[in-house]
């Protein structure tokens, strides 16, 4: 599914450049469950931004289901991201102005899913991960784990196939990073959603069933 | 997708109320300053559009010219429409005699003054037919209400005040205690955008020499108050009347300058706007710049408005960046990016435009009362208005939104999320700062014309007129009557609060003026020259103060012996080519009145005898019993009210049938610079909004500046600083940008307001005060805005703003 080849990236500070992910080259295949680890600043922020096209690496390649992305066009990636892409990220993210049921609604208005199909949809979500008397909440109202949980089903909710997750549980007590370690295994299992999470926790790592170390921009095997 | 976006918006609208309210109440008051632009604009040019074909109309208008000037004059002799129509019947001519004011007597009942009473012949409502208005004709016969003599048309409101509920058909006038009439007929009140409003029409045949004070009106020699209106179908009566015009000029033409006269068709359309005509037309006259002026500050106005929202938002948009970024992870493209946020300015801009209109509407009848103006609010509510501003709302919303909405649609998400953009980047803070440069550049010029026009309506006051026009009324007398004159003049006799009383034709600066063509020895052939005759006995000198150069002043002697002498003011005499007054004493001249040649007697030492928009003309000061239709009398300051009392009482022992008019002088004189303390109400008012909306987007903009640098004040005080050393770190920059526009905003008020200046004989030198007094003002309001929310932050305790971080 994923098959980045010799990723480079650099940021030229103070007129040399400063090599945030040397030669990085990972294959992950679809249905895996990745977990990336390292030190802080080792680049997995990078690494996975860039899997999820949202950065671009200053040099190499990626294949995205057998596409060369970045020779792709600007409009054709968004496509390709709209279509298989899911984000979770640490802090949430969630749009302080949209209540619960309206931030899972958002990514399918962006793709122009009629309005029928995304009332069923966002119904389908909200039955099956128990937040239904949560909908008309809005963010500041629910604790973390259920601020990540929205965030979770928001990133689901246009039937990725590639789940990217930047520390979930990073701002999440033990209990409810565990929830969300399950609902992955879960989707992983079930469902045959590719995840890739980047985590400090061994624990949570454990999870997956494949571990990458990162170490000064490179991956230790 | 539209609910959607839309709700997003109300709620992002509401939750940053400091921002939605800074740049509503911004773009409201700007909306509502151009609207009520575009309803003055649209009253202006509505003007005499209620005539059918009025591209057919024309009013006969000539040119003639003196020996250093143009004379442009709307007036004709009141031969002028017979002769067209004798001449030709294919020419629809129509004449008339205006009257500014004119006495009406009900019956028994005490005389009342009616303005503005038209003399119209029987064609009038075949030029000019009014047919724009619906039932124009409440009563009467169109075709023979102005036939014959003794006809009167008035209109509802004159019928409704004159008799209440009753037919007003059949009723009986005294006119001027001259004529009768008879009320023939009722039409709709004339809207007030007509270039020749009147409440009373009065058939020509009762016009007469009594009416324009016994002078002739069936002479070409003078033209009075007379107009002559022609409707032309066809390019012959065109033609017809042409060579009708030139024959006039031929053949009444007394010498070679008088055939260098020309008379000449003016298109009706025209009329409310061709200032050339601006002194002898009926009702005011507004030049298509000034309006196009207001236009342009309509503009400047709602671009500083859109500048607040261009500033504030792209400050805001690093607040938001967070926002876009997680939007852009979840799917949203540029071009729904962008999409929402100019929708979130449309809204925006709606919400204005809805509080503008109402502002709109609540300022409407203020602005009407300082313009004196009748202006409705109904062509809002036309198609092409609706539309137009329909557009305007789009035009709006992409000028003020479009900036911003980019800029966040292009924010990069990484970057975004990791909330690396909470520092604008170099070229958006040299936008930013080059658009508040222009919003207080706008407001600086306004700030500095408003103060010019200031000094010079205080000038106005101030300047010495070569007269006294302080605790100085005029008394109209009905009648020159030297019998009554006395019985007047005896029972004000031992009045102590009149300083000095004097019978003449009006002040030096009166409404009654008479200007007559001058002719001498000294002056060369084929150029006129024209001056003012002040005819007056000899307490004229004492009453206004008048100083006397050389000779002798007037005699009692003089006003036996009509036209042997004359006191001329210094212009005269300059004009005849002498400087030294001495040496014009015993020269002759010829006034065109009568045919008289007094010999000057004396030479008094200049006044003025209009506005200080006008040069000092020459004038003669002239014993002629028969124009004494004033009393000037000179008052005590101290008792002013008693006297007049008694002046009034005696008024009216002595002309019981008469309606007592009485005005001051300086009022007047005031009244003379209406159209300048309109434009000085017009520029205060725009300076305000103008300063106003630049403030408070100053306000947003420092509030952005303040929690930016909250960290860095608490470290900075932490360090030591003073809260003034904080205060300043914050304002300075905003300091020099005000600065800044004071230097762009010089030199085009001077410009601008030396050309204003233009429009007067006499007017003030613009010195480096104002610009100094606008630029301290400016800087001044700046400071203050700024401070309140600096000083604020500066106090803070530094604890507090360093722990949450
Ligand atoms: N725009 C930038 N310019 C310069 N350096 C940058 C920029 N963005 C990131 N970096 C650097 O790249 C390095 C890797 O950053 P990244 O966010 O990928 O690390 P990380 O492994 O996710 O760390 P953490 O565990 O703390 O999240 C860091 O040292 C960071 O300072
Ligand atoms: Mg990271």
């Amino acid at each position: 599914m994923i098959q980045l080849q010799n990723i480079f990236k650099w940021y030229n500070t103070a007129n040399r450049p400063t090599f945030i992910l040397k030669d990085v080259s990972l294959t992950i295949d679809e249905g895996a469950f990745l977990s990336i680890m390292g030190p802080s600043g080792s680049g997995k922020t990078t690494l996975l931004n860039i899997m999820g096209m949202l950065d671009q690496p200053s040099e190499g390649s990626y294949h995205f289901m057998g596409q060369d992305v970045f020779n792709l066009k600007e409009k054709q990636r968004k496509e390709l991201y709209k279509q298989y892409i899911g984000f979770v990220f640490q802090a949430y993210h969630l749009l302080d102005e949209l209540t619960v049921y309206e931030n899972i609604e958002t990514p399918l208005l962006y793709q122009g899913v009629k309005s029928a199909e995304r009332k069923a949809m966002v119904g389908d979500m909200l039955d099956r991960f128990r937040i239904v008397g949560k909908k008309d909440l809005f963010p500041s109202q629910l604790s973390g784990g259920q601020q990540q949980l929205v965030g979770v089903v928001r990133a689901l909710i246009s039937k990725p196939k590639l789940i990217l997750a930047d520390e979930p549980t990073g701002n999440l007590n033990s209990t409810q990073g565990e929830e969300i370690m399950q609902l992955f295994q879960q989707l992983n299992k079930e469902e045959g959603v590719t995840i890739v999470q980047v985590t400090h926790s061994e624990k949570n790592a454990a999870f997956g069933n494949r571990i990458i170390q990162l170490l000064d921009g490179q991956v230790q095997d | 997708m539209f609910k959607h976006t839309f709700k997003q918006i109300f709620r992002s609208l509401w939750r940053h109320k400091g921002f939605t309210g800074i740049n509503l109440l911004g773009l409201s008051l700007g909306i509502a300053a151009v609207l009520l632009i575009v309803l003055i604009g649209h009253y202006e040019r509505s003007f005499d559009t209620f005539h059918t074909k009025s591209q057919q109309l024309f009013r006969v208008v000539s040119e003639t010219s003196r020996a250093d000037q143009i004379l442009y004059n709307a007036n004709v002799p009141y031969p002028t429409g017979r002769f067209l129509r004798e001449r030709d019947p294919g020419i629809l001519a129509s004449q008339i005699h205006f009257a500014e004011e004119m006495q009406v007597r009900l019956g028994e009942e005490a005389p009342f003054t009616e303005e503005q009473v038209v003399f119209a012949d029987s064609l009038f409502f075949q030029v000019l037919d009014f047919a724009g208005i619906e039932d124009f004709w409440v009563a009467g016969n169109p075709a023979t209400a102005l036939q014959g003599p003794g006809k009167v048309v008035l209109t509802e409101s004159t019928a409704r005040q004159y008799f209440g509920s009753e037919d007003p058909i059949g009723k009986r006038l005294l006119l001027d205690n001259k004529a009768e009439a008879e009320v023939v007929g009722v039409v709709r009140d004339i809207p007030q955008n007509s270039h020749l409003p009147f409440n009373m029409l009065v058939s020509y045949g009762t016009f007469s020499n009594d009416f324009i004070g016994g002078l002739d009106v069936n002479s070409w020699g003078f033209t009075g108050n007379g107009y002559a209106y022609v409707r032309l179908q066809d390019e012959r009566t065109r033609s017809a009347t042409h060579e009708a015009l030139q024959a006039i000029v031929l053949s009444n033409a007394k010498s070679e300058a008088d055939l260098k006269m020309k008379m000449y068709l003016q298109p009706l359309p025209e009329i409310h706007f061709d200032l050339a005509f601006e002194g002898s037309n009926p009702t005011y006259t507004v030049s298509s710049n000034y309006l196009n002026m207001l236009v342009l500050l309509g503009i400047f106005i709602i671009l500083i408005a859109c500048i607040n929202y261009i500033n504030l938002s792209t400050s805001f948009a690093f607040t938001k960046s967070k926002e876009v970024g997680v939007r852009k992870t979840i799917g949203a493209s540029k071009k729904q990016l962008f999409f929402h946020y100019m929708l979130e300015t449309f809204t925006l801009t709606c919400a204005a435009a809805v509080l503008g209109l109402l502002l709109a509407l609540a300022f409407l009848p203020t602005v009407n009362q300082i313009l004196d103006k009748g202006i409705t609010a109904a062509p809002l509510l036309e198609l092409d208005f609706i539309a137009g501003s329909l557009l305007a709302l789009l035009l709006l919303t992409f000028i003020s939104g479009a900036y911003p909405a980019l800029i966040m649609a292009g924010f990069n998400p990484v970057s975004s999320l990791k909330n690396q953009l909470a520092l604008p980047g170099k070229s958006s803070v040299l936008l930013r700062k080059s658009l508040v440069v222009f919003q207080f550049s706008v407001s600086i010029l306004l700030i500095i014309c408003t103060l010019v026009i200031a000094r010079q309506m205080e000038y106005f006051q101030d300047k010495e007129l070569g007269f006294i026009k302080e605790a100085v009324v005029e008394v109209k007398l009905p009648e020159a009557d030297s019998v009554k004159r006395a019985h007047f003049q005896s029972l004000l006799q031992n009045q102590t609060g009149i300083q000095q009383l004097s019978f003449c034709m009006g002040a030096p600066v009166s409404d009654n003026g008479l200007g007559v063509s001058m002719e001498a020895p000294e002056l060369p052939e084929n150029t006129s020259y024209e001056a003012e005759i002040i005819p007056c006995d000899i307490n004229y000198k004492a009453t206004f103060g008048l100083e006397l150069l050389a000779g002798r002043w007037l005699l009692p002697s003089d006003e036996k012996n009509i036209g042997s002498a004359v006191v001329v003011n210094r212009q005269l005499i300059n004009t005849l080519g002498y400087t030294d007054p001495k040496e014009a004493i015993g020269k002759r001249i010829t006034l065109g009145i009568n045919s008289m040649r007094p010999a000057i007697v004396g030479v008094t030492e200049d006044f003025h005898t209009s506005s200080l928009h006008e040069d000092i003309t020459p004038v003669a000061l002239l014993p002629f019993p028969y124009f004494y239709v004033t009393a000037g009398i000179r008052l005590h300051p101290g008792q002013m009210r008693n006297t007049l009392a008694e002046i009034e009482e005696a008024w009216r022992t002595v002309f019981p049938e008469h309606v007592y008019e009485i005005s001051f002088v300086d009022e007047t004189l005031a009244s003379r610079y209406e159209q300048e303390r309109r434009d000085y109400q017009l520029f205060k008012a725009f300076s305000v909004i103008s300063i106003f909306i630049c403030c408070i987007g100053l306000w947003g903009l420092i509030a952005f500046v303040v929690v930016r640098k909250t960290k860095e004040i608490g470290i900075r005080k932490v360090l030591g600083a003073s809260i003034s050393s904080i205060v300043m770190l914050i304002s300075k920059d905003f300091l020099k940008l005000v600065g800044i526009a004071l230097l762009i905003a010089s030199p085009l008020a001077w410009y601008y307001m030396n050309q204003w200046l233009q429009d007067f004989a006499y007017r003030i030198e613009i010195g480096w005060a104002v610009f100094l007094i606008a630029g301290l003002f400016a800087l001044l309001i700046a400071f203050l805005t700024i401070s309140y929310q600096a000083i604020k932050a500066a106090s803070a305790n530094p604890v507090k703003s360093l722990r949450t971080d």
